[in-house]
């Protein structure tokens, strides 16, 4: 199985057969109920219009369905795109790719199944919760389908642990962070677009002067 | 030269000259140095066959192109690989050279954990060792005799003088002559470099705190090769930090580059892999060793191996658990073992402490390259002036590096500015870390498990090792010490750290050493002073089983030394027909 799979290089026209409602329903549906394709789609390009994205087809691939029948590993199909939406907000696309088009929230789910303890898979979705809980108390939408100046509101209070949220969200924040980071700056892209990736250094040099093209090593 | 893969056996019906348990740092040495001096050697492996290069398959693979991106499945970790998953080098890329601990298992009392961390193939261990490579001296061989915990070496650094320079000429040890008194000089290949930042806080420690000083960690990989290495086919080290891995440009020593090639171009070399050493086979009318039993890893079915020499360097714990399990109505408590402490006097080295901070300025200084090594500093503590709280010393070791996007993801922040923060390199920081010397105490100790067995019916073996009241002051003064060097230093937010006993327990260093150590009185040790069995001649122990106390140094190179010189002594008095 390719775990490690990168949004952009799956087939945009991937089958959707088994595809569920994306985050961005409107408030108050039900989970679990199916949506037409057209609906499922226009829904995810609404996502990348609120996270300022053009969404390609091969984005949207890597946000429904880029592995075997599309289905996520642990999280339910909405917890996926609401980290989908989370994770590109922390690194959006800019003059590199961002998270989304590298697939960050499908790595993330599959890490989270894989190498994760089931106490910090719960931890990590009771986070997710909350912040679907803040939004829908504060905007009264699911945080998908919010403005992305309250979606950036509300994710400045739990970076700070400002109300409604507590410590305990600012640290799933952090960790969410992390992970978020570890899936784009591990994704091929992430390492040598947006940073350096230098697998062959050829051996140490102590001392480089930095320019204004400096950038992190990857590794 | 022929591949190495036709000088593997199943059976033999030759005796041979020597037989060799175990592959890795010590096992290679000692087929190297046998087959070399003349003799008919077989290397006796318990795991399977390892090519170097070829075999070293989480090697060159991108993080995007491993299932895990190089994480562990978590499963697989918690049911196979419990106590290897503590091990810092144990990924997704090295864990085929790890055991599997379910198939492997062994016990330990409750509340008293032990992580043995093991690498059954061939090649052993010196396919993951951290390869830091430094000198004893009579510091350390005669701290036994000074304050009287263990007995007394009965060798001194100038018997080792020689036979580390032997070893350091072919293995390639990268580092700097500093003349100082702790911490004898290696034959030298060039040392890595100091960052820009390192740089300047070394000239700091070093007026301050002189005579200790800050120095480039000696390591055997080859920053730049000499004519020795190039010539056995390995090359300059490409500061990747893979190299456990497996390194096919054998810029590091291990056995597949660096000592299995000479011996296998001797022709005198044969390898048993997948025969796990049940016991050594012992004749009492002539008291000696005349082979090993071994257990096929496959079909459990038994064979022997006959030689007129026997060199256990199957690991500090298994060579032990060898001897143990080797009984006869000589030796009911296990070959050589007259003097009962076989098993006892269990060290590691005392780790998981030290400091951090963050160093200011040098925003347009930068490196490249992932070094394998770093800053090193020499053991300072009871050298000069006698400590109040412990006896015996420790190393620190350490680094400044810029803060990346592993940090950077954990500070407040996100969105574009976030993304443009971690694009440059961040904040630089420098860390100290101690590595302390364990006093060798009798109730550490192994045994074999009175009922419990492993899969192939071999006795499981005990492990009762803990910490001291010495070792814990050590590890306080170790985190203490690095605080205090780091605000002499300069540097802000400084943030000490000790670890749990859970969190590092003993084992986790990978240092074990002792229970068959070496003695003047051999009613008090195993071994004599050329690892070799008070109790039986043509028997020798070169690993890390021997040693009689744990000094503050990595242990390998002068496992390295032992090995060779014991193997010249074995020849000599094999030729002499003394054995």
């Amino acid at each position: 199985m390719n775990r490690g799979e990168q949004g952009p290089q799956e087939p945009s026209d991937a089958p959707h057969a088994n595809a569920l409602s994306s985050g961005a329903r409107p408030a108050g549906s039900h989970a679990g109920r199916l949506y037409p394709e057209n609906a499922r789609r226009s829904a995810l390009l609404r996502i990348g219009a609120l996270c300022g994205l053009a969404l390609s087809g091969d984005v949207l691939a890597a946000v429904t369905a880029p592995a075997g029948n599309g289905a996520p590993e642990l999280l339910t199909r909405d917890e996926l795109a609401l980290t989908g939406v989370l994770a590109e907000l922390i690194i959006p696309q800019t003059d590199t790719p961002g998270a989304l088009a590298v697939g960050a929230h499908r790595t993330i789910d599959h890490l989270l199944k894989a190498c994760v303890p089931k106490r910090d898979q719960a931890d990590f979705r009771a986070g997710l919760a909350r912040i679907e809980e803040a939004a829908l108390a504060q905007g009264g939408k699911r945080f998908g389908a919010l403005p992305q100046a309250r979606q950036v509101a509300l994710l400045h209070a739990i970076d700070n642990g400002a109300a409604p949220f507590k410590g305990t969200d600012q640290h799933f924040f952090r960790q969410l962070k992390s992970y978020v980071a570890f899936a784009y700056y591990t994704s091929e892209a992430g390492a040598s677009k947006e940073l350096a990736y230098l697998p062959f250094p050829g051996g140490y040099t102590g001392s480089i002067k930095v320019t204004r093209s400096t950038r992190t090593w990857a590794i | 030269m022929e591949p190495v893969s036709s000088f593997y056996i199943k059976t033999s019906p030759e005796r041979f000259d020597a037989i060799v348990v175990g592959s890795g740092i010590t096992g290679g040495w000692a087929a190297k140095e046998l087959t070399e001096r003349g003799l008919k050697t077989l290397m006796v492996e318990r795991g399977r066959p390892v090519e170097h290069g070829v075999d070293y398959i989480g090697e060159n693979k991108d993080p995007w192109v491993m299932p895990n991106r190089g994480k562990v499945d978590a499963t697989v970790a918690d049911e196979q690989y419990f106590n290897q998953k503590m091990c810092y080098a144990f990924d997704e890329h090295t864990q085929q050279f790890f055991n599997n601990d379910r198939d492997m298992p062994y016990s330990t009392p409750q509340g008293r954990p032990f992580s043995w961390i093991r690498g059954n193939q061939l090649g052993g261990k010196s396919l993951m060792w951290a390869r830091q490579s430094y000198r004893w001296s009579d510091l350390d061989f005669e701290a036994n005799l000074k304050d009287g915990h263990g007995v007394d070496w009965p060798i001194r650094y100038a018997d080792l003088a020689p036979w580390y320079s032997h070893v350091e000429r072919h293995v390639g040890i990268s580092g700097s002559k500093e003349n100082l008194a702790v911490l004898p000089d290696s034959e030298f290949l060039p040392a890595f470099d100091f960052n820009t930042v390192e740089l300047a806080l070394k000239k700091k420690f070093d007026a301050k705190y002189a005579p200790a000083r800050m120095i480039m960690g000696r390591t055997a990989n080859l920053r730049t090769p000499g004519e020795t290495q190039l010539a056995q086919g390995r090359g300059q080290c490409q500061a990747r930090s893979q190299c456990h891995r497996g390194c096919s440009f054998g810029a590091y020593f291990s056995t597949q580059s660096s000592t299995l090639p000479p011996a296998v171009a001797t022709g005198r070399l044969r390898i048993a892999t997948d025969s796990i050493v049940h016991s050594v086979i012992y004749d009492p009318k002539t008291n000696r060793a005349t082979g090993v039993r071994v257990i096929d890893a496959n079909t459990l079915e038994m064979r022997e191996f006959h030689a007129k020499v026997v060199v256990l360097c199957a690991s500090t714990l298994a060579s032990t658990a060898i001897l143990l399990n080797s009984k006869s109505e000589a030796f009911p408590n296990g070959l050589a073992n007259s003097s009962g402490v076989l098993g006892h006097y269990l060290m590691d080295h005392l780790f998981g402490a030290g400091a951090s901070g963050r160093v200011e300025g040098f925003e347009n200084d930068y490196y490249q390259g992932r070094r394998p090594t770093g800053p090193y500093i020499p053991r300072f503590r009871n050298v000069m002036e006698k400590h109040e709280k412990f006896l015996r010393g420790y190393a620190l070791s350490g680094g400044a590096g810029r803060e990346g996007w592993t940090s950077a993801a954990w500070k407040p922040g996100f969105g574009k500015d976030f993304k443009a923060m971690i694009r440059k390199p961040g904040a630089w920081r420098f860390g100290l870390g101690g590595q302390g010397e364990m006093l060798p105490r009798f109730e550490n100790m192994v045994s074999l498990h009175p009922t419990k067995k492993d899969k192939w019916g071999m006795p499981q073996l005990h492990i009762d090792c803990s910490y001291s009241d010495n070792d814990r002051k050590m590890q306080q003064d170790i985190a203490d010490t690095a605080a205090n060097i780091l605000e002499d230093l300069g540097l802000k937010d400084i943030e000490k750290h000790i670890k749990s006993l859970e969190d590092w327990p003993p084992g986790l260093s990978i240092h074990e050493m002792g229970t068959a150590r070496m003695g003047r009185d051999p009613k008090t040790s195993v071994l004599n002073g050329y690892n070799q069995a008070h109790d039986v001649p043509n028997l020798f122990v070169t690993d890390g089983a021997a040693m009689a106390s744990c000094a503050w140094q990595n242990p390998s190179l002068t496992f390295m030394a032992m090995t060779a010189r014991a193997c010249a002594h074995a020849v000599d008095e094999l030729k002499a027909g003394r054995i």
